[in-house]
C-alpha cells in the first residue's frame, strides 16, 4: 500500500499535476456566490449555499492533500507551502462558514481578525507558488522568503486598514456585512494582490519568458475590490451583480489560462524528459557500440520523435579533397544525391556550415538565396525549408547533419536547441568510429607487417625477398610508395618497388650521390624532405615526375651491413608529412634487418653455387676413381701376368738378367697396383659417408696387434695398449687409422731386435690426446711437415716398404672426425704419433 | 667320357681372357669355356638368341664368370637379366672384376651374385684365386638341379 501511494506521487506525477490543475479550478466555485447571495431571495433553495461551500472546501482540502503528498515524496518545497496555505485557508473558510451559519456562537468575535491575518499571510506564498510555471523549475527556493515577507507585509497593511477604519476589534463581526471589517476586507485583498504582483515583478526580471496568464491572474484577482466595495456600501443593485459577474468571468478565464499553462508546462516537461531519455539512450549506445551505422539509424529514429523532417542526411568531410560524402540518408523524396558519392561543397549550405562551424536555418528555398546550389537541388525535389548542423569534435569539422522538410518555415531556433546535443553525440560517434577504424587498420597493418618481417627474416630466395622489403617499408610508415635499391657494380639499382606505378622507377639506375636517394647512400644516413618542391638536390626530371604525381614528402634511409651501406629504402608520401624520430628509427631498424636478410640471401646463393660446384667435382672424382679402379689395373695385370708367363713358359731360354728384368717388371706392376689401391683408399676415405657410433679403440688396437703378431710371429715386439679407450666416430675409418699407425710402428721397428709399441691416451688442455709410440727408426723432425703428404716418404723403399699414402689417409680420417694429428720423433729414437678426435 | 659342363666367361679384355684361360689350364680345369666378349653376347648365349640362335637351351653353363665393366650391356645388367629369367635364375654367377668399389660389391650381391672376386694384379695370386674358384664351384659345390639335366 505505501508503495502504491509513493508511486502515485512520484512516477505518476504527471497525472498528479493534472489533478492539481483540476482541483485548483474548484476554486472558482465561490464565484457562484452572487447566485448564493441571490439565493436569499430564492428561499426555495436553502441547501445551495452550504453545498457550494462544501465543494469549495473539498477542492481546497484535496489540493492541500495532494500538495502535502508531493512535498513528502518529492521534496518539492512549493508543494509544502501550497499544502499549508490550502489547509489553513480551508480551515479559515470552514470557520467562516460555520460562523455565518451560526454554528459556533461561542466563537470569539475577537479571534476573527487573527484567523484573517493567518489566512492572508499564508495565502501569499500560496499565490506565489500556485503559478505552475515555477513549480517544475524548483529553483525558487531562494525567493520564497521574499514572497512570504511580501505577503506578510500586505496582510499587516490589511489588518492596519481594518483597525484604522473600524471601531476596534470588539466591534468586528464576521456576519455583519455592514461592519468595518467587512467593509475593509476588499481593500485588504487588493493590497494583498498588488503586493504579490510587486514581489513577482521583481522576480520576473530574471524570467526569460513570463507566462501569459501570470499578470492576468493577479489583475483579475484585484477585481475583488469592486463587488467588495459595493457590498460594504450595501449596494445590492444590478451593478453589484454585474461586477460579480465580470469578476466571475475573469476568474474563469484565469483558471482556463492556468490550466492551459499547466498543460503547456506538462508538454515541455515531457519534451525535456524525452530529450534527456534520448540523449541517455544514445549515450549508452555510443559507449556500447562502435557501429556508426547502427547509431545513425537510432539517431534518425530519435530525431524523428523530436523534430519532423522529410529528408535527413549525414554528410562526412573527406580527409583530403575537402568534398563531402553522403554517409547516411533517410528520405521520403527522390534523393537529390546518391548515397556514398562525394560532392563538392561550393555554394552549398553544407560548405558554409563546414567553413563557419555554425548551424544554418533556411525558411524557404524559394526566397533564400544564400546557398544557390542547395536551394536549386532542393527546389527540384520539392523541399522548402532545411536545417544544417555542423558535426564537430576537438575543433575539427567531421561533417554535417542535414534536416529538410517539404513545409516552409519548418525549423526554428528551438529545433536547433533540441538537435544540437544529438549532433554532438553523433560527432563523438563518428570520431570514435574513425579512431577505431584507424586503430583496427593500423593493427591489421602491424599484424601483416609482423608476418612480412618474419618471412623476410626466413627467406633466402632473392627474387621473393626483394619485392617484400619494399612492400613492408611502404606499409610500415603508411606512405604511398616505396622504392628499394641495392648497390651493385657501382650503381644503385632498383631491386624492389611498392606502390602506384607513378613513381620514377624508370630511373632504375642511379649513380651514388645522384638525386636524393643517391645522397642517402653516399652520406649513409637518413634524409627527410618535408616538401619536395623546395628540395634542391632532387634531379629536375625526378622532381617533375614526383610533383606531377602529387608526391610531397620523402624519407630515405640507407641499408647497412655493419657500417657499410649496401643500398637504400626511399619512401614517398602524397600527403605532406613529418617523419617523426620514432618513425625514422623504426624504418632504420627495418632497413638494418632487411640488409641482413639481403646479405644472407646473397651468401646463401653463393653457398648454393659452391655446393653445386662441389657436387659436380665430387661426381667427377667418383667417376675418375671408378675408371682408375677398373682400367688402370687391367694393364698392370697384363704386364705381371705375361711376364710370369714368359718366365714360366720360356724360363729355360732366358739368361739370369732377362729373368731379373722380368721379375722387376712384375715387382713394378705389383707396386703400381698397390699404389692405385692406396690412392683409391684415400679417396674413398674422403668421400665415404661418415657414421657416428661408439668405438672401442682399445679393442680395435688389440685386434690389429694380434693380426700383426700372427703375420710375423718371429718378431720380438711388445704391445702396451691402454684399456678402456672408447670414443664416438666411424669404426671402419678409425680402424684404418689404427691399422696404419700400428702397422707403421710395426714396420719401423723391424730393424730393431726388440720393440715396444704403445697405444694410449693423455688429457691435454682439457681434450683427449691419443698416441701411438714406438722405439723404432724414428725420423728427423726437420721433415715432420712432409709426413702427412701423399706420396711423401722419409725412408727409401729399400729400407721400409710403403707407398707414402698411409699417413695421408690417416690425416684425412682424423680431419673428418674434426681432430688433429701430429708427430714427434728423432732418428733411431722412435716416433710418437698424437691425434685428437 | 661325358663332356665336362661348360663355363661361361664374360670378359671384354683379351689380355684378361688369355690370362684367365691360362690360369684355368695351369690348374687343370678342363671344362669347355665359352667366352662372351660383351654383355650382349653373354645374353645371346644364355638365351639362345642372335649368334647363338637355336642353341640347345637345356645345356646351361655350370658357372658364369662375369666381369662388370663390359661393352654394350654391362655386367650388372647381365646379372639382372639372368636372375629375372626362370631358366637361368638359379645359375651360379661369380663376379670376377678389377673393381673393389664398395658400391659394385653391394650391387653385385644385391642382384644375386653368388660370389665376388677381385682380380689381383699379381698373376700368382690370380691363378690361386681361379684354382680355388674351380675347386669350389666345379667340384665341391653341388650344382643346381637344372645343371644336372644338362649332364
Amino acid at each position: 500500500m505505501p508503495d502504491r501511494v509513493r508511486r502515485l506521487f512520484t512516477e505518476r506525477s504527471d497525472r498528479i499535476t493534472f489533478v492539481l490543475a483540476v482541483s485548483a479550478s474548484f476554486g472558482f466555485l465561490p464565484l457562484l456566490f452572487p447566485l448564493v447571495t441571490a439565493g436569499r431571495y430564492l428561499p426555495k433553495l436553502p441547501w445551495l449555499v452550504p453545498t457550494i461551500e462544501a465543494f469549495c472546501l473539498g477542492g481546497s482540502f484535496s489540493i492541500a492533500l495532494l500538495c502535502l503528498g508531493r512535498y513528502l515524496f518529492r521534496q518539492e518545497l512549493y508543494a509544502f507551502w501550497l499544502a499549508a496555505s490550502f489547509w489553513v485557508s480551508s480551515l479559515v473558510n470552514l470557520a467562516y462558514l460555520a460562523a455565518t451559519q451560526g454554528l459556533f456562537p461561542a466563537l470569539s468575535q475577537s479571534a476573527a481578525p487573527l484567523f484573517y491575518l493567518l489566512y492572508l499571510i499564508l495565502l501569499g506564498p500560496c499565490l506565489y507558488f500556485v503559478f505552475p510555471h515555477r513549480a517544475p523549475l524548483m529553483n525558487h527556493q531562494r525567493n520564497w522568503p521574499i514572497a512570504l515577507a511580501g505577503s506578510s507585509v500586505a496582510g499587516l497593511l490589511a489588518v492596519a486598514g481594518v483597525v484604522y477604519l473600524g471601531a476596534g476589534p470588539s466591534a468586528v463581526t464576521l456576519v455583519d456585512r455592514a461592519s468595518p471589517l467587512s467593509q475593509t476586507l476588499p481593500y485588504a485583498y487588493f493590497f494583498l494582490y498588488v503586493g504579490a504582483v510587486g514581489v513577482h515583478a521583481v522576480d520576473f526580471r530574471q524570467e526569460p519568458q513570463p507566462l501569459r496568464g501570470y499578470y492576468l491572474g493577479f489583475l483579475i484577482a484585484s477585481l475583488w475590490i469592486f463587488p467588495g466595495v459595493m457590498r460594504s456600501r450595501q449596494i445590492y443593485d444590478a451593478s453589484w451583480y454585474a461586477a460579480h459577474f465580470v469578476r466571475s468571468l475573469a476568474y474563469i478565464v484565469m483558471y482556463l489560462v492556468l490550466i492551459a499553462e499547466y498543460l503547456e508546462l506538462y508538454r515541455q516537461q515531457r519534451t525535456t524528459l524525452n530529450r534527456m531519455n534520448i540523449t541517455h539512450r544514445l549515450n549508452a549506445l555510443l559507449s556500447g557500440t562502435l557501429n556508426l551505422e547502427e547509431l545513425s539509424q537510432t539517431l534518425r529514429r530519435e530525431i524523428q520523435k523530436l523534430v519532423p523532417y522529410d529528408r535527413l542526411s549525414i554528410n562526412l568531410v573527406q580527409p583530403n579533397s575537402g568534398e563531402v560524402r553522403v554517409y547516411s540518408e533517410e528520405s521520403r523524396l527522390p534523393s537529390p544525391v546518391i548515397l556514398g558519392t562525394t560532392a563538392p561543397t561550393e555554394g552549398t549550405a553544407t560548405g558554409w556550415v563546414i567553413e563557419h562551424r555554425k548551424a544554418v536555418l533556411c525558411d524557404d528555398v524559394f526566397t533564400d538565396e544564400r546557398f544557390p546550389v542547395t536551394s536549386e537541388r532542393y527546389r527540384r525535389v520539392g523541399i522548402r525549408s532545411f536545417l544544417v548542423l555542423p558535426l564537430i569534435t576537438k575543433q575539427k569539422v567531421l561533417g554535417v547533419l542535414n534536416l529538410a522538410s517539404l513545409t516552409p518555415k519548418m525549423y526554428g531556433p528551438k529545433d536547433l536547441e533540441v538537435i544540437t546535443p544529438l549532433a554532438e553525440i553523433l560527432s563523438l560517434a563518428i570520431e570514435h568510429t574513425n579512431l577505431f577504424d584507424e586503430l583496427r587498420r593500423r593493427s591489421g597493418e602491424l599484424e601483416a607487417l609482423v608476418q612480412i618481417n618474419r618471412r623476410i627474416a626466413s627467406l633466402v630466395n632473392r627474387d621473393e625477398l626483394l619485392p617484400l622489403i619494399a612492400e613492408a617499408a611502404r606499409r610500415m610508415l603508411d606512405v604511398n610508395g616505396a622504392t628499394f635499391r641495392l648497390f651493385e657494380h657501382g650503381l644503385l639499382v632498383t631491386a624492389g618497388h611498392s606502390g602506384p606505378g607513378d613513381l620514377p622507377v624508370s630511373a632504375r639506375v642511379l649513380r651514388p650521390g645522384q638525386s636524393i636517394t643517391g645522397k642517402v647512400f653516399v652520406e649513409n644516413r637518413p634524409v627527410i624532405i618535408r616538401d619536395l618542391k623546395e628540395d634542391p638536390t632532387l634531379v629536375e626530371q625526378h622532381r617533375e615526375v614526383l610533383l606531377a604525381a602529387g608526391y610531397r614528402s620523402f624519407l630515405g634511409v640507407p641499408l647497412r651491413v655493419g657500417d657499410r651501406a649496401i643500398g637504400t629504402i626511399a619512401l614517398f608520401s602524397k600527403k605532406e608529412r613529418e617523419f617523426r624520430p620514432e618513425e625514422v628509427n623504426l624504418i632504420t631498424a627495418f632497413a638494418d634487418q632487411a640488409a641482413i636478410a639481403v646479405e644472407n640471401a646473397r651468401l646463401f646463393e653463393e653457398l648454393e653455387r659452391s655446393n653445386a660446384q662441389l657436387k659436380t667435382a665430387n661426381t667427377e672424382l667418383e667417376t675418375f676413381s671408378y675408371s682408375v679402379s677398373h682400367d688402370l689395373r687391367a694393364p698392370l695385370r697384363s704386364i705381371d701376368g705375361f711376364s710370369l708367363a714368359l718366365l714360366e713358359d720360356y724360363g729355360d731360354r732366358l739368361d739370369g738378367s732377362a729373368k731379373d728384368y722380368l721379375n722387376r717388371l712384375r715387382a713394378g706392376s705389383q707396386r703400381m697396383g698397390q699404389l692405385i689401391d692406396d690412392l683409391l683408399n684415400l679417396s674413398r676415405v674422403s668421400r665415404a659417408q661418415m657414421r657416428r657410433e661408439p668405438v672401442n679403440l682399445s679393442a680395435l688396437a688389440q685386434s690389429i696387434a694380434g693380426d700383426l703378431k700372427q703375420w710375423q710371429p718371429e718378431r720380438r715386439a711388445e704391445f702396451a695398449i691402454q684399456d678402456g679407450l672408447t670414443t664416438v666416430g666411424d669404426g671402419r675409418l678409425l680402424r684404418v687409422v689404427l691399422e696404419n699407425l700400428l702397422g707403421n710402428a710395426w714396420k719401423f721397428t723391424a730393424s730393431h731386435d726388440r720393440a715396444r709399441i704403445e697405444f694410449g691416451m693423455t688429457a691435454e688442455n682439457g681434450g683427449n690426446v691419443y698416441y701411438v709410440r714406438d722405439d723404432g727408426a724414428g725420423f728427423d723432425m726437420a721433415y715432420s711437415d712432409k709426413l702427412f703428404g701423399a706420396f711423401q716418404r722419409l725412408h727409401s723403399p729399400a729400407e721400409f716398404k710403403g707407398t707414402g699414402i698411409g699417413l695421408a689417409t690417416v690425416q684425412r680420417i682424423i680431419q673428418r672426425h674434426g681432430g688433429r694429428i701430429w708427430a714427434e720423433g728423432a732418428v733411431e729414437k722412435g716416433a710418437t704419433f698424437f691425434f685428437t678426435l | 667320357m661325358m663332356s665336362q659342363p661348360v663355363i661361361l666367361l664374360v670378359e671384354d679384355n683379351p689380355d684378361d681372357e688369355a690370362l684367365t684361360l691360362r690360369a684355368f689350364k695351369k690348374n687343370n680345369i678342363s671344362n669347355e669355356i665359352v667366352v662372351a666378349r660383351d654383355g650382349a653376347q653373354a645374353l645371346d648365349y644364355l638365351f639362345g638368341t642372335g649368334a647363338h640362335g637355336g642353341r640347345d637351351l637345356s645345356l646351361m653353363p655350370q658357372l658364369v664368370l662375369l666381369d662388370l665393366k663390359l661393352p654394350k650391356v654391362d655386367g650388372l645388367e647381365v646379372l639382372r637379366r639372368i636372375r629375372k629369367d626362370e631358366r637361368t635364375k638359379i645359375l651360379p654367377v661369380v663376379i670376377l672384376t678389377s673393381s673393389q668399389e664398395e658400391q659394385d660389391v653391394a650391387n653385385g650381391y644385391s642382384l644375386g651374385a653368388n660370389s665376388y672376386i677381385r682380380k689381383p694384379v699379381d698373376f700368382i695370386q690370380f691363378s690361386e684365386a681361379v684354382k680355388q674358384l674351380g675347386l669350389y664351384w666345379l667340384v665341391l659345390n653341388a650344382p643346381p638341379p637344372m645343371g644336372r639335366t644338362a649332364l
